[in-house]
């Protein structure tokens, strides 16, 4: 799969693409306007990643320009500019999500993961992982034909957890995600950790062993 | 201080004080005129009388005839020649009027005639009107063009100063009425007063000037903040980048947790310091109706399962309906803030968070430190109460200023061992 990361801050676009590479996504970078621009009439992607303020030009430019092609990429904006008008504005033209900087790279992975998903594997919605099997669309978990009952949060840190299967994903991330913007406000220590340890022993109880790793309680990890 | 006056105040008494005083000054100098210009009408009354009655009578009087004369002409008599009189001018001498009862000034002329060859003094005289008299007509006459001068000048004046000064009051009313925040800028009325022109001119290049500053001011924070936005993702994504290493110790994994900390902290601040000036900036102009019950609830839920997994309990107590018409990104916002900030002052382990809504008034308390808090300090930019809790001190700010918006009103209560916040909503 295919990505383009349009994106001026060249430490940025690396880590991402660093990031992403784990999951068999072919990346390539654009720097600039013009570079965005030259990729974009020259190559297809199944998938790019905008930033808004770009030199030489305003990425929501580029993204009329992608609308007016026709060109079939999924897009997802990523900007620092954050304004709720410019996130009008880019779902308006026809971007796919919007994500404000600053974000953690296993949000951004998890979005491109459920674009893609939504985009090319509308009629796959089984996902399988060792051994357990996630219906995507009834939103339930088996494995060895077993049953896992899960809460909300739990199914959805599971789901995050595999969106960014053998990386390691922060505590804070992970708050983040399920508890929405003011999660970094509160403390959340206990908060993932109680989460972690529910999962855990659900899956555990399933036959599904050490599948989730702990780093010192700072980060955690799906090892596939 | 001095007590203020005004400006017509001021110039009129000013002005009051002067006319009085030139026009007493001018007393005495019509005094002395008038007496002056007398003086010579009875000097011409007195040498005329002395020339008929040399051209006259003179001719056929006889020295017999002076005594009899002198009884019955007691302002024209003849005396034995004396060289002592002085002859040729008028004078002025006291003598004594019968009809007065005592002495009285005189004006009098002596002339040399002859009677029979012998020389007499001919004596011609009248009496000067009276000091007191003269004095007292003057007075009365001056006194009434005095007050009809003093009242209609002064009308005048004020009148005149009204209109003089019109611009100038025009001017001081706008200037008033301006408001940085509003950022509308004066239209001064226009006059042909070359110093108002120059005053306006001048004020106008201020308020701009100021107008541009402060405008620039407001969009260097939001520019600042978004500049930041940048490196901060940075940061992260280093920190997201560092976290994948194989083998981190128990020690590197503690430094990166503690930049994580970090890192959120300051997106944290940033994120409401671009709120913030957004605010400033009216960037968040529409309004929507809005029922805040459905609000609040998508708000809580996720809070409320962080603030259970820290053993705080978030009861809500009482929800009425309620409609209000608000900009939602900012009452989500006051909701998160206050809950938060709710949660994150509470006692870890036992502590409650009660909401309540009741007659468009929203109260959320909950425990904490046993002291209240200074009601006038907690709703200022970054003034934090307490040292343990690592917030950015804007929170309490962003209500408020959410609140001031909306019109609507926040108040800080301690009661019952709780703090209490409450927000007075402007039902639709």
């Amino acid at each position: 799969m295919k990505i383009l990361v349009v994106e001026d801050e060249r430490e940025l676009s690396r880590n991402i693409v660093n990031y992403l590479s784990a999951d068999d996504y072919l990346c390539e970078q654009a720097y600039n306007f013009a570079e965005a621009e030259e990729k974009i009439a020259l190559y297809d992607y199944d998938c790019i990643l905008l930033d808004l303020n770009l030199p030489g030009g305003d990425g929501l430019k580029i993204l009329e320009e992608i609308k007016q092609r026709n060109i079939d990429s999924g897009i997802i904006i990523i900007s620092a500019r954050g304004a709720l008008d410019d996130k009008i504005a880019g779902l308006k033209i026809g971007a796919d999500d919007y994500l404000a900087k600053p974000f953690p790279l296993s949000e951004l992975s998890i979005r491109i993961y459920a674009l893609m998903r939504r985009r090319q594997f509308s009629n796959n919605n089984l996902l399988k992982t060792n051994g357990l099997e996630i219906d995507l669309l009834s939103k339930t978990v088996r494995m060895n034909d077993i049953h896992i009952i899960l809460t909300k949060s739990e199914y959805d840190l599971l789901l995050y957890l595999i969106g960014n299967k053998n990386r390691v994903v922060s505590k804070n991330a992970i708050a983040e995600h399920l508890s929405g913007d003011m999660a970094d406000m509160l403390d959340n220590h206990n908060f993932v950790y109680a989460h972690i340890k529910n999962l855990k022993s659900k899956l555990a109880e399933a036959g599904c062993d050490n599948c989730i790793k702990t780093i010192y309680a700072t980060g955690y990890q799906w090892l596939d | 201080m001095a007590r203020l006056k005004s400006l017509t105040t001021k110039s009129l008494f000013r002005f009051f004080i002067f006319t009085v005083v030139i026009l007493l000054c001018c007393f005495p100098l019509l005094y002395t005129l008038m007496e002056n210009k007398y003086a010579e009408d009875l000097d011409e009354l007195i040498q005329f009388r002395a020339e008929e009655f040399k051209k006259g009578k003179l001719s056929s009087f006889t020295a017999k005839d002076i005594e009899l004369w002198n009884e019955y002409n007691e302002d024209l008599y003849i005396l034995p020649h004396d060289e002592k009189y002085p002859r040729g001018i008028v004078r002025q001498e006291e003598y004594f009027n019968k009809s007065e009862g005592h002495a009285i000034d005189y004006r009098i002329f002596y002339a040399d005639i002859f009677i029979e060859n012998e020389p007499y003094t001919l004596v011609s005289r009248v009496p000067m009107i009276e000091f007191h008299d003269l004095f007292n007509m003057l007075l009365t006459q001056y006194g009434v063009v005095f007050i009809i001068l003093i009242v209609s000048l002064s009308i005048v004046y004020v009148f005149v100063s009204k209109r003089l000064w019109n611009p100038f009051y025009n001017t001081l009313q706008k200037i008033e009425r301006f408001d940085l925040a509003v950022g509308k800028e004066p239209e001064f009325k226009s006059t042909d007063i070359r110093e108002f022109v120059s005053l306006n001119k001048q004020l106008s290049r201020l308020i701009k000037e100021n107008l541009k500053i402060y405008k620039q001011q407001k969009e260097f924070v939001e520019n600042a903040s978004h500049e930041l936005q940048t490196p901060l993702a940075v940061f992260q994504s280093q920190l997201d980048m560092l976290l994948q290493q194989p083998d981190l110790t128990e020690t590197e994994t503690n430094i990166i947790q503690s930049l994580y900390s970090t890192s959120s902290r300051m997106s944290r601040l940033n994120k409401n310091l671009l709120l913030l000036a957004k605010m400033d900036n009216e960037q968040f102009q529409r309004r929507e109706a809005i029922n805040f019950s459905t609000v609040l609830f998508d708000q809580l839920s996720p809070l409320k399962e962080m603030a259970e997994s820290n053993g705080i309990e978030v009861i809500v107590e009482s929800m009425s309906p309620l409609t209000i018409n608000a900009n939602l990104i900012l009452l989500e916002s006051l909701i998160n803030n206050l809950i938060v900030n709710a949660i994150r002052h509470n006692v870890k382990g036992k502590g409650i968070v009660c909401i309540a809504l009741e007659n468009n008034v929203l109260s959320i308390s909950n425990t904490g430190q046993s002291e209240p808090l200074n009601p006038d300090k907690i709703f200022r930019r970054f003034s934090r109460t307490s040292e343990e809790k690592k917030g950015n001190g804007l929170g309490l700010s962003i209500v408020r200023q959410i609140c001031i918006l909306h019109n609507w009103e926040i108040i800080y209560a301690f009661r019952d061992n709780r703090h209490c916040f409450s927000v007075i909503f402007q039902p639709v």
